[in-house]
């Protein structure tokens, strides 16, 4: 099996059931091929950020960021005069 | 029939708003220029379609709606320039469909594992989602960072299940590329 489709597979099982085929094929795949595995463990890695992403929400992960006094006031006098 | 635009105040509007509209623009775009000239047009939008208003949602969840389509139109039309080709990961000649190796994973990300709570890893991860096209970002932010129900995404995004596996797994392959470049070779 190639690289391509058994990334594939490591993601989807991250989603759903595999059929025992894509399983077997999947790991069969898995114990010869050192990059696939060096993906496997980055992807996990990756899946961990994303997930930690979400306990900082958009308030807080931005919370310093804002307009400027002066970029408000060009902002209102460009809407007052539309 | 009075103007709309006597309707509301502008200013009010913008001392009230302005801010949230900026954070969300620039949490999805990370430009922040780009991410003002949205706020603008959203502003701009709104006092347009004040009429359409029916008062169903607060303005500011109205406004950020607008924003939220304003967004996803400007993704739409550079869709084709940020999605990476599967050429760029996988082998088309010789061992087909196996990695390419300057593209290959190294395997170091368990280094980040102490660094996960870090400022500087969520931004360069947030901006590797912003580099994502349109409709993957929202997939991305759906079922990989606030990891919604599969079929809830799927629904929302109105997409099958096997667009779900085939966007995640391009998605990751292009985040993991991207995320890579920015933490390690800085």
């Amino acid at each position: 099996m190639s690289c391509e489709k058994t990334s594939f597979l490591v993601e989807k099982s991250e989603l759903s059931k595999l059929s025992l085929k894509e399983k077997l094929s999947m790991r069969i795949h898995l114990l010869w091929c050192g990059l696939c595995k060096k993906y496997r463990s980055d992807s996990k890695m990756l899946g961990k950020i994303l997930k930690a992403l979400h306990k900082q929400d958009d308030s807080t992960l931005h919370a310093h960021v804002h307009l400027s006094a002066t970029e408000k006031e060009a902002l209102k006098q460009k809407l007052a005069s539309s | 029939m009075s103007q709309p635009t006597n309707a509301i105040n502008t200013a009010e509007w913008v001392d009230q708003y302005a801010d949230a509209l900026y954070a969300f623009a620039v949490s999805r775009v990370d430009d922040s220029d780009l991410a003002k000239d949205f706020v603008q047009e959203t502003f701009l939008a709104g006092i347009k379609a004040i009429t359409n208003f029916e008062g169903k949602s607060s303005v500011k969840t109205w406004l950020i709606s607008i924003l939220k389509r304003k967004i996803i139109d400007y993704y739409r039309q550079k869709e084709a320039r940020k999605t990476t080709p599967m050429s760029h990961f996988f082998r088309e000649k010789g061992r087909v469909g196996h990695w390419v190796p300057e593209s290959a994973p190294k395997g170091n990300y368990s280094e980040m594992e102490e660094a996960l709570d870090n400022q500087e890893l969520q931004t360069a991860i947030t901006n590797c989602i912003g580099l994502l096209p349109g409709k993957w970002k929202g997939v991305v932010l759906d079922k990989l960072v606030e990891e919604k129900e599969s079929e809830e995404v799927c629904k929302e995004h109105d997409i099958t299940a096997s667009n779900l596996w085939v966007i995640v797994h391009r998605a990751k392959l292009q985040l993991r590329e991207c995320l890579e470049k920015k933490w390690f070779e800085v």
